[in-house]
Order: C-alpha cells, then structure tokens, then sequence
C-alpha cells in the first residue's frame, strides 16, 4: 500500500504536464462563468464604494443589496455556470480516458493523452453514467433510511430534535462508507477498463468488485491515505487562508494564489490517487500471476 | 387631642397602603377558574367567574367573549378558510376527525339568572354563520355605569393538536387563547370609538390580542406527573386523589396562559427580585443559560430605556420539537422560546426569539394595543426593540448570524429580510391583520416598522426616540393606546427637542411610512469633473494675446459636479459627503424631495467620490450600494469578489470530477 502511495507521487511528478494541463483546462473552463462575471460586477457596483468597504469582513448587506438589486441578472450568470459544469463533467469523461492511458505508460505526451481522450470515452462514459446512478441511488437511500428512522421532519409524528443528530451520526457514516466503496469501485473499474482494454462496463466492474474484496484493506488503506492527502493540502490552504485579511491590492492577489493552489492540489490528489491506484493494481495482479505460477 | 386625631388618621391611611401595592391596571376582567385537564380524551372541564366591571358610562345589555378553540372546529371556520387545513394536521384532522371545540354548557349571572338559552354565535367581521369563535351573552339584567357583574361559566374544551399557538401533542399541552375570554368594550373616546361599542373580533389566523387587564385566579388540575407553568405565580401546589392541584394567581395582565407536561424540567434564576423560571425538555438542556442570559439582558436594556419589568415572575418555556407550533410567542408573564439541537450556536434564533417575546411583555401586555387592528404596534416595536438588544449584547454584525466568518447583525438581517421578500409594497402599516390577505403580514408588521423606527433615529437621534418611546410607554402602559396616540407623543416629543427643524409637525414621515406603501432608494448618477477651458484671447493690453497653447502659471480649473437621482418615492432628507482629490470633504444636505438634484464646484480640485447618507441613517434606503460612487473603479473590491466566485466555480468542477 505505502509502496503504491509512492508510486503514484512519482507518477504525478513523472506526468506533471498533465497535471498543469489539466489545471488549465479547469481554469479556462472556470473562465467562460468568471469573466461575464467581472463584467457584471465591473459595471453594476464596480463604481460603488460599498464594494471597497466590505473587504475587511463578510457584509451581509452589501451582498443581499446586491442580490436584490441584480439578482436577476447574477443568477443568469449562475444557471450559465451550471451548464459549464454539466459540460465540464462531460469534458472530465473525456480527459479522464486520456489520464488513465498516460498513467498506463507512466510519461506523458500530448498526442498519447488525446488518443487516449478518444479511445476510451464511450465505456467512461457509460461507466460514470452507471455510478452516478449508483451514487444517486445510495444518496436517495441514505436520505430515505434517515427520514424513516426519524419517522419524517414534521413536528406532529416527531419526538425530539435530539434523534436528528443520534440519528445522523449513524446514517451518515454508513453512507459515507458506501459512497467510498462505490468511489473506489469506479475507479478500480475505470482502471481495469484501460489498463486490460475492455470494453464491457459490466465485467470490468464486477472483476473491480472481486479485486476490491479481495484486496479490500489494501485498496481502502490508499484511499484513506489519499484522502488524508488531501485533508492536509486543505489544512495547509485553510490555515494561511486565515493568516490575512484580502483588502489590499496585494493580499487579494494572495487570495487568488492561494486559491488556485487548492485548485492545484485537488488535481494533483486526483491523480496521485489513480497512480497509486494503477500501482497497486499491477502490484496485486503482478501477485496473483506469481500465486497462480 | 387634634394629634391623637391626626396620628389615627394617618394610621388608617398610611399602613394598608404600605402594605399592599396599589393595582398597576384598572382590573376590568377578572377571572376565577377551576380547570381540569383529562390527558386521556385530550379535554379540558373549565368552571369560570368572570368579574367585569363596566368602564363606561354606558348601560350594557350583552356580553361578548371569545370562544377561540372553536376555529378549530372544522373546515369552515373564519381562522380555516382563511389559512386551510394545515397540511401536517390533515389526516388527523380529515380521517380522524380530530376537530376541536369549547363548548359552553353553562352560563349565569350572579343572580342565578341563566343566560345559556339566550346566548348566540355572531360574527362581527364576516358574513361567515360557521364562525364560531364570537359569542353574544344578552344579559337578563344590565350593567348600569361603573357597575360590575359576575357571570359564571361551564364549558368543555376538546384540545387541538398543536397548530397554531395552542394544544397537545403526545403529553405535552400549551393552552393558549383557550377559554371563553370576554372582549373590550370601548365606550366612546377610546382608540377609535365614536361610541360605546364591543370590540370582540373572530379569531382569525394572522393576530389575536386585545383583552382588558385583570387578575387571574385559576386553579390547574392535572395528573399528578405533571410539572405546570402558567401566566402570574403559582400560589399552592397538592396533591389530591392522584391528581396535581397548582393554584395560580396573575395580576394586572390581558391574558392567561398555561402549559403541562411530564417530561418539563425546571430552572430557576432571580435578577433584581424577578424569577426567570425555564421550563425546557432534557434535550435542550443545553440552551438554558443562553436564554437566562437573554432575558438577563432583555431585563437590564428594557429597564434601563421603559421601565423595570414590574411583574414578580417570568416563565419561560422552551417547547419539544413535538410542540413546534407553539414555539415563539408571548403571553403575559410567560413566553415560548426555542432552539433545535443540530442548529450551530453561531444562529442566533435562540436568544432572537427570547428576546423578541420578552420585549410583548412592554408592547402587547403593558401597552396593550389591539394586534388585530394594529399589529405594527405590537409586533413592529418589539423587532425594533429586538434589533436594538440584539445588536447591543451580540455585536451589530454577529447578533444573528456569526458562522464560519458568515454574519450578520440582527437589524441588519430583519432589513434584508423586508427588502428581499418582494412585499415591500403589499399594504400600508395601518392595515389589519387579517387583511394581510396576499402576503406580507410579517415583512410590513415586523421588519418594515423596525427599518423606518431606525430611520426616524437617523433623522431625529436615537435620544429624542428614547425619549418618544418612554414617554408613550410610560404614559399608556396598563392601557390600550391606538395609533393617534403614539404619533401625537412622537409630534409632542420631536417638537419638544428640535422645534420646527423638522416642520410643524413629522407627519410627512409617518404619512410615508405608516400610510404608505413606497419604497426609498436614493442614489449617486454621476460625477463629472470638466477642465474648465482657460481664458484665450486678448484681455488686458492690446497685443498681448493669450494663446490656447501657452504655458500658464495658472493650475488647471475644474468644473465638478454630481447628479443624485431620488429612485423610490419616499422622500427623506439626506446628507451627502463629497470628497476630492486635495483630501478635503464636503458635507452636503439635500431635503431629498426633488427626483434630481446636481451639486457644482468649480476649483483646482477634482471630485473623487460621492456618498448619500455616509452614516447609513436612513435605514429604508433599499440599495446602499448605489448610494456611493466613485470616479475611479473599486478595482480591489471587485477583484476580490470575482476571485471568489472563481475559486467557488473551480471547486464544483473538481467536486463534480469525483463522480467521473
């Protein structure tokens, strides 16, 4: 397990290119919301000096006075970022063939990452569309079990408050729970798909399935330490978030750096995840080759 | 022997007066009940003597109480056409018929004379026969002129499911607005009576008090498992054959109301000789100090700005989640409050509502104003109150909100409240409640009231308000004031402090506010700072002609000036601060009635930026943001925002890249 976790920082070190790539593309996209944004905001309040005065603290009514006033308007903009998202995910599908194919080889070149952007779309596609699904079914059930046990939200048939947060601590583990094993599920499936050229969705997931339970402490184990991975980038951004206060020219610029190496991090945990992942699924087939030998 | 006589006067006098304290009301209604509660068929037997004393010079013929349970009784009452069945009470309600009623069985006068036949239901605000909640009493012998009458009652009471405000759910029960309770007679003179009239309103489902002050003598008896809060003080507590007798006596209030149940637990603190007495369940044990804190601090701000609560207890209750809907409300000496376990501490809604329905112990059950008919006094006054303490104990910009660095103040959040709720122009504060027909009853009630009190600070100073609100309160607490009466101090007051500065008189702001439904919104349209062209030409001698291209000692003369636009139809005074570049500032006063006005300057200064009421004291102005502009872009402010809204965009996206 430790030993994929280090594969996979070589991994993303090896294919930084893709890791800056990938970054660009988030912000080109973030872009098509951002910028008409700016607009807004430029010619709206950009002349207002409430703007200025509310960089010292959160102002609660400089932003609903413009919410009232331009709301209209600012919620087109956020219905337009909706769709970007829901285009972004599509483009995710896409890249997401092209980033299994380079971490396959382990060295990234740009025309082996758009081939691999194509080849493998249509059964991603089918896979993420599957495990949305899932996640939307284990979502809606999690919800479900929650409001049965509380026997609904309405004060008529409920006793106390309290059994909301005894009931939460118990429903939300478990679904969080599941929705990591599904998570790893997709991913070790994903993999499979690329890494052994398959096509069918359905068998990659159920050989992803054995693998997983086969190797379930193992496979969990990396998971979790990718996610305390992430947890500490998050610590890092989160403390020296709070270090300053953005109401300078300079201290905003801060804020954006800062901000984009969030961005950053988040991307780089994603694929240290699935090289770590590819790791150690060669590591425990490279196994089973010599059990089986 | 003329000091002997003296002294035994004096005696006579003197002692019984120190002794007992004078009545803080005119005590019209007053009440002795036996009240027997039957967890079981969920029903209440009353026995009452109503004690009335006629405040009129009139001779009265009928009685008019209220019979609020019964609009509960089914589908057509006034309070259900006009709300609808709630959706979370409609099985009960349709399949179980768990429908709710007071029936009155039994009435007589103290002559033993009964009057049960010749009572009938009427309905004094609609033509609706099924309204049940009004009833007339024809007496067999009148009331003559300051004269008095006892008139006993039995009734039964079949107890709702918690709804609106009132009864039981699982073995918890609040009964409020519960008894047959008598109405106000106004003889003429009184609020707007022209002449002698009962003023006893159905029971609709938005505002409901108006009562006459009185004292309450009313004996509880309930199984012997339960702990019982009430309006007043208990007096006694036995136990009989099983049963829980709690004696419980309240003066000099318009209401009583009472609560019971098992699982009450109860906590006790005194400051400066008051009893906060909480009852809560074990759930929300946690929550006790943050609201003995407060009322504390609701004591201390009221005492200081009205009068020290006068009253010799305060219970407040703290209902389970099962009793939801009767949380947040005021009754004389007692209150609701609430929390929910899984709310963070930072929301404020907690101590909001303690505070909020402790202050209806000055507006509603001192000054008791009617809040059917004027619910802006009861309500209004009480947020702006609200916002006041709030604001003051918990921090202007934290006081209802302070999570995760998100905040906001209390008035703060009651002015965005009004201004988002797209009510703003529904109806004028002068309309009844129930008239509230298409929205807006709390927006325009509460919040619009609490934003232009603090305006009229802005215009007037926050201590000619206090000023005004002391002395409406002082001079009609323990009576039943209307609106005239509060504008008629407010005149009296302004007047006294600022003479004609405001006019003869603000109606001009009250008849905006109160009366009208127009919205402010002041804003900056522009700045222009034009070089003003030097002189070219010949001037003093002949020959010496001075060229548009010459270099000049002369610095370069501007033409500034600013456009304000009046966007709202709300005119109000308005100060405006101009600043330039030089860093010196002007500070401009604009009566704000015009639909523009332009201010010129012309000097080597160029203006920099421009601000209408820089200290944000007309808190009506519905956009501050275009109250200021600037010649130069707020490029950081911007910038800051936008980063953020990026930052929040790229962070979907990669959230969304899980599910890939």
């Amino acid at each position: 397990m430790l030993n994929a976790y280090i594969q996979g920082w070589k991994k993303l070190f090896r294919c930084g290119k893709m890791w800056v790539l990938l970054y660009l593309l988030n912000l080109l996209f973030a872009m098509f919301s951002v910028v008409p944004f700016y607009g807004l905001l430029g010619d709206t309040v950009g002349h207002s000096l409430g703007i200025n005065e509310s960089l010292n603290a959160f102002d609660y009514i400089i932003l609903n006075d413009f919410l009232n006033e331009y709301g209209k308007q600012f919620y087109v903009f956020l219905d337009t970022s909706i769709g970007f998202l829901v285009l972004f995910f599509i483009f995710s599908i896409f890249l997401m063939g092209g980033i299994l194919a380079i971490l396959k080889v382990g060295r990234f070149d740009f025309a082996s990452f758009w081939q691999g952007c194509s080849k493998y779309f249509g059964r991603l596609c089918r896979l993420s569309l599957c495990f949305l699904l899932v996640q939307g079914i284990i979502f809606g059930l999690a919800y479900f079990v929650f409001v049965k046990i509380n026997n609904g939200f309405s004060p008529i048939n409920v006793e106390s408050d309290q059994q909301f947060v005894d009931n939460f601590w118990i429903v939300a583990p478990i679904y969080l729970f599941l929705a990591i094993f599904f998570f790893m599920l997709q991913d070790y499936s994903k993999i499979l798909m690329v890494q052994e050229e398959r096509r069918g969705v359905l068998k990659a997931v159920r050989d992803a399935f054995r693998l997983l339970i086969k190797n379930f402490l193992h496979i969990f184990g990396l998971y979790v330490l990718n996610i305390f991975t992430f947890l500490l980038c998050f610590t890092i951004y989160y403390y020296l978030n709070h270090l300053f206060r953005p109401n300078t020219a300079f201290t905003v610029f801060l804020l954006l750096l800062l901000g984009q190496f969030l961005i950053l991090a988040r991307i780089g945990v994603k694929l240290l995840n699935l090289g770590s992942a590819t790791s150690l699924l060669r590591k425990i087939k490279e196994q089973n080759t010599h059990e089986e030998s | 022997m003329l000091y002997r006589i003296c002294f035994f006067l004096l005696i006579i006098i003197v002692v019984p007066a120190a002794g007992q304290q004078a009545p803080l009301s005119s005590r019209i209604a007053n009440y002795d009940m036996e009240i027997r509660l039957d967890t079981e068929a969920k029903k209440i037997y009353g026995e009452q003597t109503l004690l009335w004393r006629n405040p009129s010079g009139d001779t009265i013929r009928e009685l008019q109480y209220h019979l609020y349970l019964n609009a509960f009784r089914n589908s057509e009452s006034t309070f259900m056409k006009e709300r609808g069945i709630p959706d979370l009470l409609a099985d009960p309600l349709i399949n179980g018929c768990e429908w709710a009623w007071i029936d009155v069985e039994k009435i007589t006068d103290q002559d033993g004379n009964d009057l049960t036949n010749a009572m009938q239901y009427i309905h004094p605000d609609d033509d609706n026969e099924a309204d049940r909640t009004v009833i007339s009493v024809p007496l067999t012998k009148p009331v003559l002129p300051h004269d008095s009458i006892r008139v006993k009652m039995k009734w039964t009471t079949r107890i709702p499911r918690t709804m609106v405000r009132t009864g039981y759910n699982r073995d918890y029960y609040f009964m409020a607005q519960w008894f047959p309770k008598v109405g106000v007679y106004e003889p003429a003179g009184m609020r707007y009576a022209t002449e002698g009239k009962w003023n006893c309103h159905q029971y609709h489902s938005k505002g409901e008090y108006y009562s006459n002050f009185g004292v309450y003598n009313v004996i509880l008896n309930v199984p012997e498992s339960y702990i019982v809060g009430s309006s007043g003080i208990i007096l006694n507590e036995a136990i009989k054959d099983g049963r829980k007798i709690v004696q419980t006596r309240a003066e000099d209030v318009i209401d009583y109301t009472w609560t019971a149940s098992p699982h009450f637990r109860e906590r006790k603190e005194v400051r400066n000789g008051v009893v906060m007495r909480l009852l809560y369940y074990p759930e929300h044990e946690r929550f006790a100090d943050r609201y003995f804190a407060s009322i504390r601090n609701s004591l201390e701000y009221l005492g200081e700005h009205l009068m020290e609560y006068p009253y010799p207890q305060l219970t407040i209750v703290d209902p389970p989640y099962h009793g939801l809907f009767t949380v947040g409300m005021e009754y004389p000496m007692l209150i609701t409050v609430g929390s929910l376990c899984f709310l963070p501490e930072g929301i404020k809604t907690t101590e909001t509502l303690a505070v909020h329905e402790f202050i209806h112990q000055y507006f509603m059950q001192m000054v008791a104003t009617h809040e059917q008919e004027e619910p802006w006094m009861d309500e209004g006054i009480t947020t702006y109150y609200e916002g006041r303490i709030m604001d003051h104990y918990y921090g202007e910009k934290t006081s209802t909100i302070d999570v995760l660095g998100v905040t906001a103040g209390n008035k703060e959040f009651n002015r965005i409240e009004f201004f988002a709720s797209g009510n703003e122009r529904m109806a004028p504060n002068v309309t009844y409640s129930r008239n509230f027909k298409h929205g807006g009853y709390g927006d325009i009630s509460y919040n619009k009231v609490a934003i232009w009190l603090e305006t009229l600070e802005g215009i007037v100073g926050v201590k000619t308000v206090d000023e005004i609100m002391k002395t409406y309160f002082n001079r009609w607490k323990f009576n039943h004031p209307c609106r005239m009466d509060f504008l008629e101090i407010a005149n009296e007051v302004i007047r006294k402090n600022h003479g004609d500065k405001f006019g003869e008189n603000m109606d001009w702001f009250f008849d905006q506010v109160l009366y009208g439904t127009e919205i402010c919104d002041y804003k900056v349209g522009r700045i222009r700072n034009e070089l003003v062209e030097k002189p070219i030409g010949v001037f003093d001698k002949v020959g010496d002609c001075i060229q548009p291209d010459e270099e000049t000692t002369q610095e370069d003369v501007f033409a500034s000036s600013v456009v304000l636009l009046r966007d709202g139809d709300i005119k109000l005074p308005q100060e405006i601060l101009v600043k330039f570049d030089d860093g010196s500032n002007v500070l401009e006063v604009w009566d704000g009635m015009s639909k523009t006005k332009e201010f010129n300057y012309k000097g080597t200064r160029k203006i920099v930026s421009v601000e209408i009421d820089p200290e944000r004291k007309i808190w009506m102005d519905k956009n501050f943001l275009n109250n200021s502009r600037s010649v130069k872009p707020q490029k950081t402010g911007v910038r800051k925002y936008v980063i953020q809204f990026m930052f929040w965009i790229q962070n979907a996206m990669e959230t969304l890249n899980l599910l890939v």
